[in-house]
């Protein structure tokens, strides 16, 4: 077990700058996941902590011990790969057992340790299956089994619920988790799905084109986003464009000006004053739809008009259209007993100051 | 092999490009050993024939160019041999296109069956097909005598000795319709099997689209199928049209002098394979046959989008077919059938009798040629067995090391191992032999006295783009993440080469190996000119050998023909249970 520190790691290829001065420490026993849309490093990173990628700048430390130089063979990392790398010219046991081949374990002593691997990832009686015999669920178990059952320093993870559907990945995502809290490996989990990356986590690193955007935990990750991108990219977003002309400290308040002369107040974020240009943004679930001049006092207001009614049972989704044109989503909890707005409707769009979030231009 | 350029275009195209590792000491070395070893015994003997070819006496010349053009009987040579090639691509076209359209095209009842003997006479090489034909549609052959018995006609027609003579300017030419004949029933598989896997490879959406425009039938067929079949054709064509060019045995056989083949092997055995007139020929042959691979190279790579995109789910488009289609297809495929199983029946027959003349069927059986085979001959079986099992385990060695380099390794020069373990396809063996004897005479691998040797390093040599191909296409099979996951788990390089690359390659290069062995036994030219003693000589040198002998030798060479033959179906039918699949896939050699 050890804390896992990335320090101005950097790795190009060609021309294309993949992972550029990446940042982060993961400490002994945290699952941290790496999100991100495809195409931004997160793979990248992983396969540089793995050792399959030499970083062209920058180092990685396993506790105090620097693993650069170090080639993967000897790092004693164990990593679920997106497609299971299950070697199909041996049995279940065989490839669980190969790490500890290699290891130079006794027969009897890696016998038990595949058993009780077997018996973690609920596998049991399936060792002398070959792996194509076995479902995608249970394959992606056994490349579980595979990494743990060496006991690894730290577990690496890519994209390993990626091809399961859609029902099993939720009940894998909380079987890793369970498992991980019990074995308190240092984790580091790739994945491009934002809904897994927040239930699984106990620290997110978003990043985006080579670069780390944000650092936090889920909560603040999502309630808290630092920039444009981390704010649109975990779940939606509405931004509302316009220019802070008050700006009051005492109150952490931003009143900020938008098109067509609405003023909206929002909280006030440091480094931003009068003039400064800013986006407000407000996800779906804190806009409420009033018909037009019936919102309570003490609320924003935008007016809109419904474009698209989306009705999916626990939620209706409202696409409505702001005097500027912009879009704004808003989600209507528990519909049962409310009025649902047409297509064409005209509306005002309602939101509380303290469900804003300012992020500079 | 086209197959093998196809598919690293695609990898080219493919924005999932493979993960390359960076070079470690110990690929790196097997790297320089495959690239020197090709180097050494492919590039440098031809090198020295070409130079030697353009210079007298240490200078610049094109004067043995012009020895040769200006004598009638080369001219004569060349320009016949190409005839014979063209000619035996039109006749291979016209047999195996159709063919292949209502293999992959057409459902009727016995496709199978039909579909395996038409591709029956693959497994021997055209020179002992032209022995057996001898007893079938010889001057006294089968098919004369009953013509003869039912008084259809007087004098015995000569089937295989038919040529059309005539002269330009002086010089005289043949189409000898005789060789057409024999090279068209053994090769046109060739034609056959490549054109059906190209249509087969079409996308049906493709033609769908097509159809569902508005274009039907013939139309449908010329401006869409046609085009897209297109490339399979032409690399049967190529290879045809090459091999024909350079068959040497056959012409032997019949006795046919005035082939460039034929000459080049004379002129070459008659100044102890040191004519500067051999090496110009030489260097004509590898002219022409590496032009048109080159060619073809440029051609397919324009052609590649007509493959079925990976993933898409493909709808065989074959009709059932009735009544007089049925019929029409029925009588060509059995008139087919029994033309491309003659030789076959006729060398079965001769091995098994002494008296056989002036009757249809021998009058008595004998095992006395296989007597003679066994005791005589053992050492040509023997030698044949040891020069290919050598071939077979080193080219299965090479074969594996370097598609695993190709496939994963970041090598400089890598392109250079690629071509040059290609290149075996292009260069004819006739050639490979004379620079052998041009590279190694008076050295101590002295073909005179180390045929054994340098026999060898040339098949192997030859044959080793069989394991190269099959090993590359097994590596492409193998998703990185495998190696990558020992890698993880702690398993250095080696151990995880040998522990999990090795075992998921073996079973496609042991196949490729085979092929390699297979094509080893019947290979004919390059032993024919570095074999000059008996005793160091195989099969092939064998069944010439005994043609000689006046008396019952054509009976004995059928004998170690028949043998031939049998050891060959035996070992492609190890392959295709390896492979798992129908025999037909292993044939495209295009």
């Amino acid at each position: 077990m050890a804390d896992v520190r990335l320090k101005d790691l950097t790795k190009r290829f060609g021309d294309v700058l993949a992972v550029d001065h990446v940042n982060l420490h993961i400490d002994e026993g945290e699952l941290c996941t790496l999100l991100g849309p495809s195409g931004c490093g997160k793979t990248t990173t992983l396969r540089c902590i793995a050792g399959f990628y030499t970083p062209d700048e920058g180092e990685i430390y396993f506790g105090e011990k620097l693993v650069t130089p170090i080639p993967s063979f000897k790092r004693n990392t164990g990593m679920v790969f997106q497609n299971y790398a299950l070697w199909p010219h041996m049995t279940v046991f065989n490839n669980i057992a190969y790490g500890l081949k290699i290891r130079g374990t006794p027969r009897r002593e890696m016998k038990e340790k595949v058993t009780e691997v077997l018996r973690l990832t609920h596998l049991e009686g399936l060792g002398n299956r070959w792996p194509s015999q076995l479902s995608g669920g249970q394959q992606q178990r056994v490349a579980l089994a595979r990494a743990l059952v060496i006991e690894p320093d730290v577990l690496l993870l890519d994209e390993p619920l990626s091809n399961l559907d859609a029902k099993l990945r939720v009940e894998m995502r909380i079987e890793i988790k369970k498992i991980q809290k019990r074995l308190k490996t240092t984790t580091i989990y790739v994945t491009h799905d934002q809904e897994e990356a927040l239930s699984i986590s106990d620290k997110l690193a978003v990043m985006n084109e080579g670069r780390i955007q944000q650092i936090g935990s889920p909560r603040q990750i999502y309630e808290d986003p630092s920039n444009q991108f981390v704010a649109d990219f975990i779940g939606i977003a509405n931004f509302i464009k316009g220019s802070v002309i008050k700006v009051d400290e005492k109150k952490l308040l931003a009143v900020v000006e938008t098109e067509h002369g609405f003023e909206v107040e929002a909280m006030l974020e440091g480094g931003i004053t009068r003039n400064t240009d800013v986006l407000v943004s407000v996800r779906p679930e804190a806009v409420t739809v009033y018909p037009q001049g019936q919102v309570p006092k003490r609320m924003n207001q935008i007016d809109g008009m419904v474009r698209l009614t989306t009705y999916l049972g626990d939620v209706v989704r409202y696409e409505a259209v702001t005097p500027w044109n912009a879009t704004i989503i808003v989600d209507v909890y528990n519909p049962r007993h409310a009025h649902i707005f047409g297509e064409k409707e005209k509306v005002s769009l309602a939101f509380k100051r303290e469900d804003t979030k300012l992020i500079k231009l | 092999m086209v197959s093998i350029w196809i598919e690293r275009l695609r990898l080219k195209l493919s924005k999932r490009r493979p993960k390359l590792e960076t070079l470690d000491w110990g690929s790196f070395m097997v790297f320089a050993m495959a690239l020197g070893l090709l180097l050494f015994f492919m590039v440098y003997p031809i090198v020295l024939v070409v130079v030697d070819a353009f210079q007298v006496e240490g200078v610049f010349s094109l004067h043995h160019f012009t020895v040769f053009w200006s004598n009638r009987f080369y001219r004569t040579g060349l320009i016949n041999s190409l005839i014979l090639a063209s000619l035996s691509v039109v006749a291979t076209t016209v047999v195996g296109v159709p063919l292949a359209y209502i293999m992959v095209r057409y459902d009727f009842p016995g496709k199978k069956p039909f579909s395996i003997l038409s591709i029956i006479p693959m497994i021997v090489p055209p020179f002992v097909g032209a022995l057996g034909l001898r007893w079938v549609l010889g001057k006294a052959g089968m098919v004369n005598l009953l013509l003869q018995d039912f008084n259809l006609i007087k004098e015995p027609i000569p089937f295989l000795f038919y040529r059309i003579p005539f002269s330009i300017f002086g010089t005289p030419f043949d189409f000898h319709l005789g060789m057409v004949l024999i090279e068209a029933l053994h090769l046109y598989p060739i034609v056959y099997l490549n054109t059906a896997a190209a249509l087969a490879n079409i996308d049906p959406s493709l033609e769908e689209q097509a159809e569902n425009l508005g274009a039907s039938g013939f139309k449908l067929f010329r401006t869409v199928t046609l085009p897209l079949m297109q490339p399979g054709y032409i690399a049967g064509a190529v290879l045809v049209f090459i091999w024909v060019l350079t068959d040497l045995g056959t012409p032997l056989i019949i006795g046919y002098h005035h082939l460039i083949a034929h000459q080049l092997f004379s002129v070459a055995l008659a100044s102890y394979y040191q004519s500067p007139t051999a090496y110009v020929m030489c260097v004509i042959v590898t002219v022409i046959s590496l032009s048109l691979v080159a060619l073809y190279r440029r051609y397919i790579g324009r052609r590649e989008y007509a493959k079925i995109q990976a993933g898409t789910a493909v709808s065989r488009r074959t009709t059932r077919i009735h009544s007089l289609k049925l019929i029409v297809c029925y009588l060509f495929l059995t008139l087919l059938i029994l033309a491309a199983l003659s030789p076959h029946i006729g060398i079965f027959l001769a091995a098994f009798t002494r008296e056989w003349s002036r009757t249809v069927l021998p009058s008595s059986y004998t095992l006395e040629n296989f007597a003679l085979v066994f005791s005589g001959g053992l050492d040509y079986i023997k030698n044949s067995f040891l020069y290919c099992s050598v071939v077979f385990f080193t080219n299965v060695f090479l074969g594996a090391a370097i598609g695993y380099i190709l496939v994963r390794k970041r090598i400089p020069g890598k392109e250079t191992l690629d071509y040059l373990s290609m290149l075996p396809l292009a260069i004819p063996g006739l050639v490979i032999g004379i620079g052998y004897w041009r590279a190694w005479l008076g050295t101590p691998l002295d073909p005179f006295y180390m045929a054994a040797i340098v026999l060898t390093i040339s098949l192997t040599m030859r044959r080793l783009p069989f394991t190269v191909r099959a090993a590359y296409a097994g590596m492409l099979q193998i998703p990185t993440e495998y190696e990558e996951a020992s890698l993880n788990l702690g398993a250095p390089r080696w151990r995880t080469f040998l522990s999990i690359t090795l075992p998921l390659l073996l079973a496609s290069v042991i196949a490729g190996g085979i092929l390699s062995f297979t094509y080893a036994m019947l290979e004919v030219s390059t032993t024919l000119i570095l074999v000059a003693k008996g005793e160091q000589a195989t099969m092939t040198w064998g069944i010439f050998h005994y043609s000689n002998d006046p008396r019952h030798g054509w009976n004995v060479s059928s004998a170690m023909g028949a043998l031939l033959i049998l050891f060959v179906a035996l070992s492609l039918a190890i392959v295709s249970k390896v492979f798992g699949k129908q025999m037909g896939a292993l044939f495209r050699v295009g």
